[in-house]
C-alpha cells in the first residue's frame, strides 16, 4: 500500500533474529531442527544471553513502531473498516490464526490444544473485535510483544536434559495420529496413518493459509477495488522460499540463472560474514 | 455444552444418532475416532458444527484398497473449549466411492471436498461448486494421484492449446484479474475480481499452480526421518 518505510523498518528490526537463528540452527529460514522424537541441536549457555539481548532490543524498537503507525492517519484510513470479515463468516469459513482472532473468534491452538512446552508457557489469546484490516494488524502487533515475553520465559526456565527421545523399535503400521500446531498465520494440521516400510501410509497436511484464502471472496464482496490487494495482504498469505533466481537483462534479453550456492555466496558477501 | 472426555461426547452423539454410529475408539486422550455410516456424515457434521459449536478442520481421503478393500474419509473437527478432536470416519465403496457434501452447512469445507475429489477420486455428492481445485484443468479424467495404484513420478502429457473455461462474471460487471503473479502471494494464483465501477461484486479464485504433491512423495519415497525436513518446506 505504498507504506514501504514501515516494511523496511520491520525488516531491519527482524535481521538480528535471522542471525540468531543462523547461530542456533545453521540456517536463516529452513532450520531443519525437528526430527521424530526431538530436535537436533540444543541452545548453548553462550547463546542464551545473546538471545535475551536481541529480544530486549527488538522489544524497544517494536514498541516504537507500534507507536509510530498508530498515529499515522492515512494508514488508519486504509485499514479501518476495510476488508471486513464478519464474525459469523469467520466461523462459517473456519478461518484460523490472526485472521480469526481479528474477527473476534478466540482460538489459538497453543492454548486450546497445548503441545510441546505450552503447558508451561501459556500465551495470552490476542483477540480483536474489529473484523477489519486494522483488527488483524493489531492482533499481529500484540502477538509480537507476547512472543517476546514467551521467549524470555522460555530461556529463563529452560530445563537441562536430553533433546532427543530414543525410539527403540520400528513404528508399527496402522496407527493414526492428528495434531494441530499454531503457526504465525494460524493453525497447521497434520494427520498421519502409519504404514509399512518405515513410511506413512497417508500423511495429510493442511496449512493455515488454505482456510484463510477460502474466505477472501466473502471478505472482498462490496469493497472498493483499490482496497482488494490490501485486504488480501492482511491475511499475510505466505511467501515460499525459492531455490534459484532468474535475472533477465531487459535490453539484451540475456537470462542468467543463479544457483543456490551462488546466492548463498552473494548474501554472505553482502552481510559481511 | 461442555464435555470432559471424548467418550462423554460420543455418548451424547449416540443418543442423537443411535443407528449411524458403529463404534468409536480413543487411543490417546482427547482424540476420538468415530466410525460412522457414510450417509449420516452431513447430519452429524451439522450437529457438531451448529449444535456443539465444533470447528471444522479438514477432510482426509485415503485409498485403503490394499489393506481394507475400501476408501475412507475422515472429517476432522475440534471442540476448542473442551480440547477434544473428533474424527468422523466413513468407509466407502471401493468401486464407486462417494460421500455427501457438507459444504452447504460448513462453507469452509468447500476446498477440502474439492481436493479429495481431485486427488483421491472420492465423489462428493451435492457440492455447490465441483470444479477442479488442485489438479490442472487439462489433467486426464479418472486419474487420481493419491490413489495407491498411481506411481508417484508419473506425468501425464499436457494437452496442447487447452484453456479452462472461466467463470462468467455477473451481468454488467467487468473482470479485473489480480494475478497470476502477485507480489504478496507465494505462488501464481489468480483472483478474477468482478467489479461494477469500483465496487467488487464477486470473485473467482484459481490457485494450486505450484502443487508439489508432497503427500504423495511421503507415502511412496521418503522415510519417517526425512519427512520433517520436507514438512518444513511446505
Amino acid at each position: 500500500m505504498g507504506f514501504d518505510t514501515v516494511l523496511m523498518q520491520t525488516w531491519r528490526i527482524r535481521e538480528p533474529v535471522m542471525w540468531l537463528c543462523e547461530q542456533i540452527t545453521g540456517n536463516r529460514k529452513t532450520y531443519g531442527m525437528n526430527l521424530i522424537g526431538g530436535v537436533r541441536r540444543d541452545i548453548t549457555s553462550e547463546q542464551k544471553p545473546k538471545i535475551l539481548e536481541v529480544v530486549d532490543r527488538i522489544e524497544k524498537e517494536w514498541l516504537a513502531v507500534i507507536d509510530a503507525i498508530g498515529g499515522d492517519t492515512p494508514l488508519m484510513m486504509r485499514l479501518k473498516g476495510v476488508g471486513v470479515l464478519k464474525h459469523s463468516d469467520a466461523v462459517n469459513y473456519c478461518v484460523t490464526g490472526p485472521t480469526a482472532r481479528g474477527s473476534g473468534v478466540a482460538i489459538d491452538s497453543r492454548v486450546d490444544h497445548p503441545y510441546c512446552a505450552y503447558d508451561y508457557l501459556i500465551p495470552e489469546k490476542k483477540v480483536q473485535e474489529g473484523c477489519d484490516n486494522l483488527a488483524r494488524t493489531l492482533v499481529r502487533l500484540e502477538e509480537t510483544i507476547e512472543s517476546i515475553r514467551l521467549v524470555r520465559q522460555g530461556i529463563k526456565e529452560l530445563p537441562e536434559g536430553p533433546i532427543m527421545a530414543e525410539i527403540p523399535e520400528e513404528i508399527p503400521p496402522g496407527r493414526e495420529g492428528v495434531r494441530v500446531v499454531e503457526a504465525p498465520r494460524g493453525e497447521a494440521i497434520h494427520y498421519v496413518l502409519t504404514g509399512e516400510n518405515n513410511r506413512p501410509y497417508r500423511w495429510k497436511v493442511r496449512a493455515p493459509t488454505y482456510m484463510n484464502l477460502e474466505s477472501v471472496p466473502v471478505m472482498i464482496q462490496g469493497m472498493e477495488l483499490a482496497d482488494v490487494p490490501i485486504a488480501i495482504a492482511s491475511y499475510d498469505p505466505c511467501f515460499s522460499c525459492t531455490e534459484r533466481l532468474e535475472v533477465v537483462d531487459r535490453k539484451s534479453g540475456k537470462i542468467r540463472v543463479y544457483t543456490n550456492e551462488e546466492l548463498i555466496t552473494l548474501s554472505r558477501k553482502k552481510s559481511g560474514r | 455444552m461442555a464435555f470432559k472426555t471424548g467418550s462423554e461426547l460420543v455418548e451424547n452423539l449416540k443418543v442423537k444418532f443411535p443407528t449411524e454410529i458403529f463404534s468409536y475408539r480413543e487411543p490417546v486422550p482427547e482424540k476420538i475416532y468415530v466410525e460412522i455410516r457414510p450417509e449420516a456424515v452431513r447430519s452429524i457434521a451439522e450437529y457438531l458444527f451448529r449444535g456443539l459449536g465444533a470447528r471444522f478442520n479438514t477432510i482426509v481421503g485415503i485409498d485403503r484398497r490394499p489393506t481394507h478393500q475400501d476408501f475412507q474419509t475422515t472429517h476432522i473437527f475440534s471442540l476448542d473449549q473442551d480440547k477434544i478432536f473428533v474424527l468422523l470416519q466413513a468407509s466407502l465403496d471401493r468401486e464407486q466411492p462417494e460421500i455427501d457434501s457438507v459444504t452447504p452447512i460448513i462453507p469452509g469445507a468447500n476446498w477440502a471436498e474439492r481436493e479429495i475429489q481431485d486427488l483421491v477420486g472420492i465423489k462428493v455428492k451435492g457440492h455447490i461448486d465441483p470444479r477442479r481445485l488442485a489438479l490442472p484443468d487439462d489433467w486426464p479424467e479418472n486419474l487420481h494421484p493419491l490413489r495407491k495404484d498411481f506411481v508417484y513420478n508419473f506425468r501425464p502429457e499436457p494437452v496442447e492449446g487447452f484453456a479452462p473455461k472461466p467463470v462468467e462474471p455477473p451481468e454488467n460487471a467487468t473482470v479485473v484479474p489480480i494475478g497470476p503473479f502477485f507480489p504478496v502471494l507465494e505462488e501464481p494464483a489468480v483472483f478474477r475480481v468482478f467489479v461494477e465501477g469500483e465496487t467488487v461484486v464477486g470473485c473467482d479464485y484459481r490457485g494450486f499452480y505450484n502443487h508439489r504433491g508432497i503427500e504423495k512423495i511421503a507415502d511412496s519415497v521418503l522415510t519417517y526421518n526425512q519427512i520433517p525436513f520436507i514438512a518444513e518446506r511446505i
